[in-house]
């Protein structure tokens, strides 16, 4: 009880004092918490939005010849132990021609259901080239240019332009025979890759090179350390200086603590029970400043939802890491004070030289580095450049992750509610019809091989399960009004057409149309067009019924889940995978990115970066506060008064020159803050030079702003601390 | 449980530099509960040693003191932290902490003795309006108010044992109204009163008069009379 009371009452008297040891533990405590946060989540993302995407490759095998390796290869390798799958795969680099200028992309062949006449994009490339599906390109080639029809666009892993087109006229147009560059595989137990990687090796007798994903996602795993690296910086430097913060006070205050100790010990207060009223207020001060550490952080990532119930290790693991941040911390200021109440007791003993050598040495550097001002100045510096690191970062990464946002969101595959599954072979009628039943999915369908139209047309064919089309979706309908799109599309051979096929093939409602199906020739009639959904922009639709008649149940490949308003994509996903992986163990999803995680993922750096920006703001004033606290700034103010200057012409001297000074520095620390931060951001996005130029003016307005507001807060800080010096002497 | 303080060949010896100071030389002496004490003597007599030797803030170096039931020089530290709770101390050596209100230094040793806040506000309030001391800063206040705030210190933690050291000597015109009430509290609170003193007027007010000199006690008859039961012309022939 009474070491509370006496607590209270000291920290009550001294809340200057408290709060300049509180507030740094509370920083680290933080900082840690936030860091380790962000490095775990940031692995996470990279399994979840890296490496799973390219799970559905488990090896890749590139032909150590420039001829490449021959497409009957793929037989072979489909017969060796433990391949599920084998894709050729061909790549090449070429022009695209658009609007008279030139552009390079990689053009990969793939077995795709689109024909020779019509290649897809990427959308990154889509946007540079200005084009929309249906519009024509020119393709550089060896036997000459070649027009093709841009038939869809979508979201591809390769930091390349890329164009897509079918295989067999990829090699006509730029292999001699059927050569490939080399296949990508996909294993049916991945547990036993290193085996099949021998087995491979052996077969393929030095033919090609086999290519582990590690290796494709090594540019991303490079920027990840770098980001994780800096994140440990940060925390270790912020843990610095809060120790040296801590002596700093700590020694300030150790004369009227020897004093409030000596009184105490007469009042009846042993000596062991002096050293343990010590560690109860050390713990208490600790405590108390990591629980706000930890208040502040959590309220920092309170709204980040993009992880699902796994993360809860995550959180345990940060926050063991903060604790024990925090208790090195405590055991640090314990270490610094627990002979003080022996010092006080009998003064005339030098109870520092009576330590073991260890802690004598550990005092001797702590002290004398709390005292020193120059450490107070570097760390005033380094306070500085991280907050105006901060301020340029915070700028930099909101106009480019705001570019790379819109560039991903006109991607029409990755939809803000919409889930991909791709599967080569089709799932059960229980799992789908359980899939399109679940209550957050507004409707699924599925996508089938190319389907023929008259005149060699091909396009897609996409066959949907849930019983209540939105009729949001649907532009006309032929029929009553009140009809629903699955009572007319099952009601004979009738099908659906979208809006950019409708165009593409000058298609309307009423329309006959006759495909190529399994069981033949047959004419159906175009009976809805529906809007261009993302996914479908290019296809028919038919209705599962008129689908397993016609087309028995060919090739269903591709399950696209759209979910309703209020469905989280991400918890869908989950339930779903869990589901499925049951009965299909090589499940993935594909494109796994939604518009709102990656406006969340926005607003965490943002956040983030504010938090640093308070953080570094806290650490230079508390670091300013020592500065002007020290010895040799007061013999400057002392050399003044000896000339004998008037108070206004003092007062007008000591601000000019204080500005200038604080200017000098502050200036210098916002340009290498930025140049650090422009350093760093452009190795994370792997750009240029120039677009730092690019800049927003509001930009530099905000550095120079913050500048001139730290110089202000300084030189009123130093005037308010020695003006009742000046007002006595003078 | 004795009803005695009592010091038997007590000796103190403290080092200086290379020599040893005696500072106390088989001091012995008795004195009763509720009792009032002048101890008396000039500069160096060894009057502040005796006083802390009774304070427990520090130990015999030879001899035995005995301070009711309690042997001094046979406690261990914690004890003797025990005892210094049920001893009111008025000397300057007693620092005032500059961080802290007056309240909260005279507070103190209530809260060290493990009072609540209530019962150490109550406490303070109360003796604060007895010794009728005025709230202000420490450096601000006269003397005789600021000893009037020691006092209060002293007291608040209901000890049995009143110790006053280097006090009344330093109040020049107040000494002896400042001393009558010292005396008074004595009284009123049933505690042991010791006070020390280089003026014999002074010492003359108490019921017993220990005198020192250079560490030794100068030893009355037992037929002398103390100066309680002296007449006002045998208290001035002594004086």
């Amino acid at each position: 009880m009474w070491r509370a009371q006496l607590t209270y009452r000291y920290w009550r008297t001294q809340p200057g004092k408290c709060l300049g040891a509180c507030l740094p533990i509370a920083l680290s405590v933080a900082l840690t918490f936030l860091a380790t946060h962000l490095y775990l989540g940031s692995s996470q993302a990279y399994q979840t939005l890296v490496l799973q995407p390219l799970n559905k490759v488990d090896l890749q095998l590139l032909a150590t010849s420039d001829e490449g390796m021959y497409g009957t290869w793929q037989a072979v390798l489909e017969n060796l132990p433990n391949i599920a799958r084998v894709t050729p795969v061909l790549h090449r680099q070429t022009l695209v021609l658009r609007e008279g200028k030139k552009f390079s992309v990689e053009v990969q062949g793939l077995n795709t259901h689109m024909n020779n006449e019509t290649i897809g994009i990427s959308a990154a490339l889509a946007k540079r080239l200005n084009v929309a599906v249906g519009e024509p390109l020119e393709l550089a080639t060896p036997q000459g240019l070649r027009r093709y029809k841009v038939a869809s666009i979508s979201q591809t892993n390769s930091p390349n332009d890329v164009i897509t087109a079918s295989l067999e006229e990829i090699q006509a147009l730029f292999t001699s025979g059927e050569r490939v560059d080399g296949f990508d595989l996909q294993l049916t137990d991945k547990t036993k890759r290193s085996t099949t990687l021998t087995v491979l090796q052996k077969q393929l007798n030095g033919l090609a090179t086999v290519i582990t994903p590690d290796k494709r996602t090594r540019p991303v795993r490079t920027v990840l350390l770098t980001v994780q690296n800096v994140l440990v910086v940060v925390v270790v430097l912020s843990l610095l200086m809060t120790l040296c913060l801590l002596a700093h006070v700590l020694e300030t205050s150790r004369k009227e603590r020897e004093t409030e100790r000596r009184a105490l010990h007469m009042f009846g207060l042993s000596s062991p029970q002096l050293v343990r009223w010590q560690l109860y207020e050390t713990a208490t001060l600790v405590g108390l400043a990591s629980l706000l550490g930890l208040g502040a952080a959590f309220y920092f990532t309170s709204f980040i939802t993009l992880n699902d119930i796994t993360n809860f290790q995550n959180l345990w693991t940060t926050l063991t890491t903060s604790l024990v941040v925090s208790l090195l911390i405590m055991i640090y200021s314990f270490g610094l004070v627990w002979w003080q109440p022996k010092q006080a007791i009998t003064p005339e003993q030098n109870w520092l030289r009576r330590l073991p050598v260890r802690s004598w040495l550990f005092w001797q550097i702590v002290t004398r580095l709390g005292q020193r001002y120059w450490l107070a100045v570097v760390v005033l510096l380094l306070s500085l450049t991280g907050l105006t690191s901060m301020v340029a970062l915070l700028t930099m990464q909101r106009s480019s992750v705001t570019a790379w946002l819109t560039t991903t969101l006109e991607n029409p595959v990755l939809a803000e509610r919409q889930l991909h599954l791709q599967e080569e072979f089709p799932l059960s009628d229980t799992m789908r019809w359980n899939m399109a039943m679940l209550p957050e999915v507004a409707f699924i369908f599925s996508g089938v091989k190319s389907v023929i139209m008259e005149e060699g047309l091909e396009t897609g064919l996409y066959v949907f399960d849930k019983p209540s089309f939105p009729s949001a979706y649907v532009q006309s309908i032929a029929g009553a009004a009140s009809d629903t799109l699955a009572e007319v599309l099952s009601s004979g051979r009738k099908l659906a057409v979208s809006e950019t096929s409708a165009t593409t093939f000058h298609l309307e409602v009423g329309q006959r149309l006759r495909l190529t199906t399994p069981s033949g020739q047959r004419v159906y009639e175009v009976a809805a067009i529906i809007k261009d959904i993302p996914g479908l922009a290019d296809g028919l639709l038919v209705e599962r019924s008129v689908y397993l008649r016609d087309w028995q149940r060919s090739s269903e490949g591709l399950y696209v889940l759209s979910l309703e308003e209020s469905a989280q994509p991400r918890e869908v996903a989950s339930l779903l995978r869990e589901q499925l992986s049951q009965q299909y163990p090589g499940v993935s999803w594909h494109g796994a990115l939604f518009k709102s995680e990656l406006e969340r993922l926005l607003e965490t750096s943002l956040v983030w970066c504010r938090a640093l920006m308070l953080a570094f703001v806290l650490l230079a004033v508390t670091a300013f506060r020592q500065v002007v606290a020290t010895n040799t700034v007061r013999q400057v103010f002392s050399t003044f008064y000896i000339f004998g200057s008037k108070r206004q012409v003092l007062r007008r001297i000591l601000l000019s020159t204080l500005t200038l000074m604080f200017s000098v520095i502050t200036s210098i620390a916002m340009l290498v803050g930025t140049g650090l931060s422009y350093w760093f951001f452009a190795r994370l996005e792997q750009s240029d030079s120039t677009w730092i130029w690019q800049l927003p003016l509001s930009s530099y307005v905000l550095c120079i702003f913050i500048g001139l507001g730290m110089i202000m807060l300084l030189s009123y800080q130093l005037m308010k601390h020695y003006r009742f010096s000046l007002e006595g002497k003078l | 449980m004795t009803d005695t303080l009592r010091a038997v060949n007590v000796s103190k010896r403290y080092k200086h530099a290379s020599t040893p100071v005696l500072a106390l030389e088989a001091v012995s002496f008795e004195l009763g509960r509720g009792s009032s004490t002048a101890l008396f003597g000039q500069a160096l007599a060894g009057k502040t040693a005796l006083v802390h030797l009774l304070a427990g803030l520090e130990s015999v170096s030879s001899g035995q003191l005995w301070v009711f039931d309690k042997e001094l020089s046979s406690l261990s530290e914690a004890e003797r932290a025990n005892y210094r709770r049920e001893v009111g101390l008025l000397s300057p050596i007693v620092p005032w902490l500059s961080q802290f209100s007056l309240r909260d230094n005279v507070a103190l040793p209530l809260l060290v003795a493990g009072a609540s806040r209530r019962e150490t506000h109550e406490r303070v309030a109360e003796l604060c309006a007895l010794l009728e001391v005025e709230d202000g800063k420490l450096e601000a206040l006269s003397p005789v108010m600021r000893q009037r705030w020691g006092l209060v210190r002293a007291l608040v933690h209901h000890p049995t044992l009143l110790l006053v050291d280097e006090v009344v000597d330093a109040l020049s015109g107040e000494a002896e109204a400042f001393t009558e009430t010292l005396l008074t509290l004595a009284k009123q609170f049933s505690l042991t009163l010791l006070f020390t003193t280089r003026q014999a007027r002074l010492a003359a007010q108490a019921e017993r008069i220990l005198t020192l000199r250079q560490g030794k006690l100068l030893q009355p008859s037992p037929t002398e009379p103390t100066p309680a039961n002296l007449s006002n012309d045998a208290k001035r022939q002594f004086l």
